[in-house]
């Protein structure tokens, strides 16, 4: 189906800003991954995949309007990033436990995931206050520049972390303290 | 198993691109569904948890 030309409005363009907004913790962890030389956990590779299901449904709002089915995805991606961020909250909880990786801006980068996601629930559910009837989308739009530069982000995102997931694990499971890259011979 | 797991996901991106909405919303639900069972299997007793 031809791609058209629909108005935007205000929920839009928080939509494709919430897209870039989940691409920016798989940027940060991508950097720390390399600039700080911290190889992500197996719990670490889940919580990307989560803010990966966040951005497709927001971007899924962008290509083809506002749905609740689109926001459904934004939720139960969330969710996931939730329950994977606790559980390894929860495994360094105890005192004395320095926890995996270097804290970014005071707190670990799955801390970081917990409140994101919250956030991410919270924001969702204010955002559905607006899902009211709207002039009926019959295809995909043909995304503008920020619209675009944001999916293109997601999928460029998306294409890295299958390389890198690929460097790291190979076809098997990764290790739980990941020494190297198996691609390399390390792992 | 991480690397096809976010091979689903870049499908479902690139669905997203190329308009195919159903199709994007179905390999995403599956991705998170296979991410939740790679998450489960961290979560048995008999692999160490040492995250």
């Amino acid at each position: 189906m031809a791609a058209t030309r629909h108005p935007r409005g205000a929920v839009e363009r928080i939509n494709a800003l919430c897209t870039i907004g989940a691409c920016l913790p798989i940027v940060g962890a991508i950097y720390e991954q390399f600039a700080g030389s911290e190889l992500p956990c197996p719990l670490c590779l889940l919580q990307r995949m989560a803010f990966l299901g966040i951005g497709i449904g927001c971007a899924l709002n962008l290509k083809f309007g506002v749905r609740s089915s689109h926001y459904a995805i934004v939720l139960l991606s969330a969710m996931f990033g939730a329950a994977v961020s606790i559980r390894q909250v929860l495994l360094h909880i105890e005192p004395g436990d320095p926890g995996y990786g270097g804290p970014v801006l005071g707190i670990h980068l799955y801390t970081w995931t917990t409140v994101l996601c919250a956030f991410t629930i919270t924001g969702t559910a204010l955002l559905m206050f607006f899902d009211g009837p709207r002039p009926s989308a019959p295809g995909p739009r043909r995304l503008d520049g920020l619209e675009r530069a944001a999916v293109w982000l997601l999928v460029l995102l998306a294409i890295a972390n299958v390389a890198l997931a690929f460097a790291m694990c190979g076809f098997g499971w990764c290790p739980d303290e990941p020494q190297g890259y198996w691609l390399f011979g390390g792992g | 198993m991480f690397a096809a797991v976010y091979a689903i996901f870049l499908a479902a991106t690139v669905a997203v691109l190329r308009g195919r909405r159903r199709l994007a919303m179905g390999l995403t639900i599956v991705g998170l569904v296979a991410a939740l069972a790679v998450f489960r299997s961290y979560m048995t007793d008999s692999l160490p948890l040492s995250f």
